[in-house]
């Protein structure tokens, strides 16, 4: 360091960053302590979108539906792919897709949980799915053992 | 004369002879990293404003039902179909006569290509405020019915802004269409 200044061009200046870091540091925690506790994680397709609403319910954690826009998937797991609001290539009957009914039959089995949030899905669905769709998903889970919904959206 | 007062590892390689050391430890990296966190956490934090809508599919009761001794007040059972040239409400009751119902409700016509969502939420205040009771609404959309409008047409149903009550919603119970597969005990039907 040029003491007294002077007609060097190097300064060699320590800033005291340690104040700083306490504070990056606090906000850090706050905001992953926040994070960890969020009741429902979700994870969205790059593509899809979720309708806004003025609904203020906070998610809570269920079997989760999801209805992007080229697949449905249940929990992470890919169960059928979509085209055009139809589901591709899986057999149905009556209106129902067989492939969410039986591994929707196998988490129910699985958990085999009672009490009143037994019966719920959480379900993700992108906004311009056809009802045609939605209602066949929710009426094959209804059939599975799921006939109470939470639909997830976007706060205002 | 004494030799001057080395701390614990000073002097290991012969150069350090005062007692105190100044060490400037470079946080610079370490900041970095904390900041790169710091704006991904915030960024998904907006992300994630997520809210749930509860809604049920319709199911049938395998038993008689039986009346409710603690309900006195008369009450409305809304029906709301969606379709292209607009919403339809229908109002029945288990109590009431069909006669005192047929005015309630009726068409709300597409304006400028979309839904009336105001007349359906005034519509449906004005039957909350006769029959106060009143709590579910069945909404039918036809099946070319993107989801963004139904969630839309909840947003309406459910409307707190009801004229004498703070907070309240004007339909609490939503029921989206489709066919019962269970009872009302989650027994499935054959």
């Amino acid at each position: 360091m040029a003491g007294g200044g002077g007609g060097d061009s190097e300064y060699d200046v320590n800033i005291n960053l340690t104040a700083l870091l306490d504070i990056l540091t606090n906000l850090l925690f706050f905001l992953m302590v926040g994070f960890m506790s969020s009741k429902a994680s979700m994870e969205l397709d790059g593509g899809m979108q979720l309708p806004t609403s003025t609904a203020q319910l906070e998610p809570k954690k269920a079997v989760q539906v999801t209805v992007a826009r080229k697949e449905l998937r249940v929990e992470k797991e890919v169960i059928a792919q979509l085209r055009d609001g139809k589901v591709v290539a899986a057999k149905s009957q009556e209106g129902k897709i067989d492939p969410l009914l039986q591994r929707l039959q196998i988490i129910r089995k699985e958990k085999n949980a009672t009490g009143p949030e037994a019966d719920i899905l959480f379900v993700l669905c992108d906004k311009d799915t056809p009802y045609g769709l939605l209602r066949r998903v929710m009426m094959t889970a209804a059939e599975a053992g799921y006939p109470k919904f939470r639909m997830a959206v976007l706060m205002q | 004369m004494s030799a001057p007062n080395k701390g614990i590892g000073a002097g290991l390689f012969g150069k350090e002879s005062g007692t105190s050391y100044e060490v400037y430890l470079n946080l610079t990296p370490l900041m970095d990293v904390m900041s790169n966190l710091l704006f991904f956490l915030l960024a998904s934090f907006g992300a994630t404003m997520v809210a749930i809508m509860p809604t049920t599919v319709p199911t049938v009761a395998s038993g008689e039902s039986t009346p409710d001794p603690e309900k006195t007040e008369d009450s409305v059972n809304v029906t709301l179909r969606a379709d292209g040239t607009g919403l339809t409400l229908k109002c029945e009751s288990d109590t009431l006569a069909p006669d005192l119902l047929k005015d309630l409700g009726g068409k709300i016509p597409k304006k400028d290509g979309q839904y009336d969502y105001k007349q359906l939420t005034a519509t449906l205040k004005s039957i909350k405020e006769k029959y106060r009771a009143s709590k579910s609404v069945v909404v039918v959309p036809d099946d070319n019915v993107p989801y963004e409008i139904i969630v839309k047409i909840l947003d309406a149903a459910r409307d707190t802004r009801l004229v004498d009550t703070k907070n309240a919603i004007l339909f609490p119970d939503v029921v989206l269409s489709g066919i019962a597969t269970h009872d009302a005990d989650g027994n499935l039907l054959k």
